[in-house]
């Protein structure tokens, strides 16, 4: 993966956890639908390899 | 049964997922699968696939690739892949990716109702294991772990079928028409049946190494009149300009970068035999019955995604450099003669069997334990004085575990008792610490706790009661060598036929 890559993502994920925090703020759990598909998308950008793919079956992390 | 099947993972764990989906189309299900929009060439081919669905995790992601994220435009792609699943009303989901992210991805696709299998989520947004096969993967399976398992065989189980033969080698049937590149189908044409080599794979401390190829290629076009084929990626076209660069009367046939994955099936199947690191091209080879001579690293487990077809064999050294290339020559050329190889060897017997390891690797302390505790073998006796003794502290941690849970029934809420009940936490993580091996008992009951899930209070602290009770009938069975020891330490213990076989349930 690119550094400029991995830097979008890295800010883009600063940018959802602020928005999973707003939520919760408002007394929204971490069940709700909402915050669900918001934790979605921050763990796909987790598992950005640097291959920009997930890893093997077994190298998942938990 | 309308079954959804997620596998995000690479091209090989798609190839080896394939006997599954079979056994569930045999099993009467209209089999859907969801794979990344990369890897989807791997899923053409299988008949048992109704419907393959494809996720492109970089269209999803593309509004974040900017100094503005748009959060907002790429939940609105999550949204859109959420709704064509969900409008298909899936009676079962199965994930066979046990991951974060296709657990929550689960989970949202399955309404109440629907049998889900795999890693999912609680209401509360917690991880839910759901099933055993998943808690052994989420306990055992992975890179330091020590499970022997094949993945395929996992898979099976999470999805709760049972393999048969044919759900590795019946025929894949092709929907669209393929026209075979003239290098590809001369080789097919050939009267003399070749040895395909592939010298790349999907991380490159799987494979061996351009230099390391030269030699084995080499030598085979040396020892032997058969053909030797070249297979790989274009990312592999430098390895094998490194590797195809023999000087020697004969010259390898070079299809580096110019086979689809379609052309490598008809290729294994023709073949011999095929010589390759942990990739796709030895997963297809399980498929088409091609032996396999697997060259595997220690960055990856042969137990977990080694060669499946009979007559194969695997030569396990930690890394490259520890695997001589006249060794890779030797076992080749002692397959394909039909002869024993290397006393070093792993034989594959069948796609059904287990792997017959020569005897330093036919077992462990670790592989014990794991018998043990998930499939019904007596449990071991310890293998040392610290493993003796971390055993004792933990029965000793865990009867004082359970006098808290018990005083906690009739004092919810007690302090003393929820403060004593952190330090066992701690204890055991020291005791993993000190011995590695008992690590298998920890992460199966730490895997346990967490399957609890979100359940009223006092049905939470049962089932932990219930736990621990397990973890003391475990622990109990080497009370009696601790008493022997306190009676007649000089005199060593005795194998485990002193040991009950309890089973974990």
């Amino acid at each position: 993966m690119s550094e400029s890559l991995k830097s979008f993502l890295t800010a883009a994920a600063a940018h959802l956890r602020r928005r999973i925090e707003q939520q919760r703020a408002k007394g929204i759990d971490e069940g709700d639908g909402k915050i669900m598909r918001l934790r979605l998308l921050e763990d796909l950008i987790k598992e950005q390899t640097p291959n920009e793919d997930a890893g093997s079956t077994a190298r998942q992390a938990r | 049964m309308k079954t959804l099947v997620l596998q995000l993972a690479r091209l090989g764990d798609i190839y080896q997922t394939w006997p599954v989906l079979r056994a569930l189309k045999r099993g009467g299900a209209e089999v859907h699968l969801l794979v990344r929009d990369k890897f989807k060439v791997a899923a053409e081919g299988n008949e048992a696939i109704a419907s393959i669905w494809t996720m492109d995790s970089r269209e999803i992601l593309g509004p974040l690739i900017n100094d503005k994220p748009d959060i907002d435009a790429a939940m609105e792609r999550i949204d859109s892949l959420l709704v064509r699943l969900s409008t298909q009303e899936f009676q079962r989901v199965i994930n066979l990716s046990y991951s974060p992210f296709s657990s929550r991805l689960t989970h949202l696709l399955s309404a109440p109702g629907v049998d889900v299998r795999g890693y999912s989520r609680h209401l509360d947004g917690w991880l839910d294991v759901v099933d055993d096969a998943s808690a052994y993967f989420f306990a055992q399976v992975g890179p330091d772990r020590q499970n022997r398992v094949h993945l395929t065989d996992i898979f099976a189980e999470t999805a709760g079928v049972i393999l048969e033969e044919t759900d590795w080698s019946r025929a894949p049937q092709w929907r669209e028409p393929h026209v075979v590149a003239e290098e590809v189908a001369a080789v097919l044409s050939s009267p003399v049946r070749p040895i395909l080599v592939h010298i790349g794979a999907s991380q490159s401390e799987k494979t061996y190494g351009a230099y390391k190829w030269l030699h084995v290629i080499k030598g085979l076009l040396e020892a032997t009149d058969t053909p030797v084929v070249l297979l790989g990626s274009t990312e592999e076209r430098a390895i094998a300009q490194t590797a195809g660069a023999v000087s020697s009367a004969r010259r390898p046939v070079d299809l580096v970068g110019k086979t689809s994955l379609r052309d490598v099936f008809e290729l294994a199947r023709w073949a011999r035999l095929l010589i390759g690191g942990d990739s796709a091209p030895v997963h297809i080879a399980a498929l088409t019955g091609t032996p396999v001579l697997n060259l595997s690293f220690s960055s990856v487990s042969f137990w977990e995604t080694g060669p499946k077809s009979a007559g194969s064999r695997i030569l396990a050294f930690a890394s490259p450099q520890d695997l001589a290339s006249d060794l890779v020559v030797r076992e080749a050329l002692t397959m394909l003669d039909g002869n024993n190889g290397d006393e070093r060897v792993i034989h594959v017997r069948g796609r059904l069997q287990p792997y017959d390891p020569p005897p330093e690797k036919s077992s462990s302390a670790e592989w014990e334990w794991l018998q043990a505790i998930y499939m019904g073998r007596p449990f071991p006796v310890p293998e040392s004085e610290a493993c003796h003794q971390g055993l004792k502290r933990l029965y000793q941690a865990n009867q004082l575990a359970l006098d808290q849970l018990r005083r906690l029934q009739s004092r919810p809420g007690d302090s003393i008792a929820i403060g004593i009940l952190e330090r066992f936490d701690e204890i055991i993580g020291v005791v993993g610490r000190l011995v590695p091996t008992l690590n298998i008992l920890l992460r199966w009951f730490q895997t346990e706790r967490v399957r609890i899930g979100p359940l009223p209070p006092d049905e939470i602290l049962q089932r932990t009661l219930a736990l621990h009770e397990k973890l003391h009938e475990i622990l109990s069975l080497y009370q009696r060598l601790w008493k022997h020891a306190a009676n007649d330490p000089a005199e060593p213990a005795k194998g485990n036929e002193s040991h009950d076989n309890i089973r974990v349930e």
